[in-house]
């Protein structure tokens, strides 16, 4: 099953089976349904510091447990220098494709009260990826895509920018602009066909009631 | 005749969050309370005033045990809670 040439089409078939007042059937967001996870960056492009903000602004206003909004983030432009100390930490595959990234934000996580080993939150976790997945969106919707990922020395890159032990520096994201033409390294082109997404089935996100799920 | 009532506007205004208030008068520190509500600034608080802590495991319990001003408090912690600006341990004096 796919984006590309099964779930709407089967979301809508499904929807006009229940609904037959006329209403739209729902369909999944553009922003959404466009989403996707490059490793070819635009390495021309330099994000302005007002997309910067505004990808930061997604990420305040998103929910957490008791508004506790257990997270911080470290931005570096292409430009400026936090960008060339995050890509120094980097490790390998995204050593080799997220410097050409415009953006490079890691994404800390308040894990612990200060001084103890008491956790800040048991949802900070949850929460972190809530608000990079509304910055993943903003930044959607500024044209930029984004490619989370773990592949750097959480050690070296906390000492880098003396983050404190009750933060963890949980993942980063790549924010960026799809190349104009065809990328340095083998990657297909933006303007090449992609091929299908694949998801699980949807029947496979139910858990039914005395059944379970149909994963393993 | 029915008629329309605005809604009161919401305001839009941004402020940052307010931080954990104090919870201990500042001529009281010497005299820990039955029950507080503990984060990292009253800790911090607590060795600003004199008071060294430890933890203790027990269970699925966490304790903090104060010590300073020639006497010691025992605390059995709850949490963590949140409060809308954060989060906390709210501590019950148990010793």
């Amino acid at each position: 099953m796919t984006i590309a040439d099964g779930w709407p089409t089967a979301a809508r078939a499904s929807a006009a089976a229940r609904v037959d007042d006329g209403a739209l059937p729902p369909v999944l967001h553009p922003l959404l349904a466009a989403r996707w996870s490059p490793t070819t960056f635009d390495p021309s492009y330099e994000v302005t510091a007002a997309e910067v903000d505004a990808i930061l602004e997604a990420a305040r206003w998103a929910p957490s447990a008791g508004n506790s909004q257990p997270w911080a983030f470290i931005t570096g432009r292409r430009s400026d220098p936090i960008h060339a100390r995050l890509t120094r930490h980097l490790t390998g595959s995204s050593a080799a494709w997220a410097p050409s990234a415009s953006l490079l934000v890691a994404n800390l996580c308040h894990r612990y009260v200060e001084d103890t080993d008491w956790e800040y939150s048991e949802f900070a976790h949850y929460d972190l990826g809530q608000a990079v997945a509304h910055m993943t969106l903003q930044a959607q919707a500024l044209g930029l895509h984004a490619r989370q990922f773990r592949a750097f020395n959480r050690t070296a890159l906390a000492a880098e920018f003396a983050v404190p032990q009750h933060w963890e520096i949980t993942t980063m994201s790549a924010f960026g602009r799809l190349p104009p033409g065809p990328p340095a390294i083998p990657e297909r082109a933006a303007t090449e066909p992609r091929p299908p997404r694949h998801r699980r089935s949807p029947r496979d996100l139910r858990w039914v009631p005395g059944v379970g799920t149909t994963r393993d | 005749m029915s008629t329309v009532t605005p809604r009161p506007a919401v305001s839009t205004t941004v402020r940052d969050a307010p931080r954990h208030a104090p919870v201990i008068p500042a001529d009281r520190w010497h005299e820990p309370p039955d029950s507080l509500a503990i984060t990292a600034e009253v800790l911090r608080a607590f060795r600003t005033h004199g008071w060294r802590y430890t933890e203790q495991r027990s269970d699925r319990w966490h304790y903090l045990i104060l010590r300073g001003h020639d006497q010691s408090a025992a605390y059995k912690l709850i949490g963590p809670l949140f409060d809308e600006t954060g989060s906390y341990y709210q501590g019950h004096r148990i010793a």
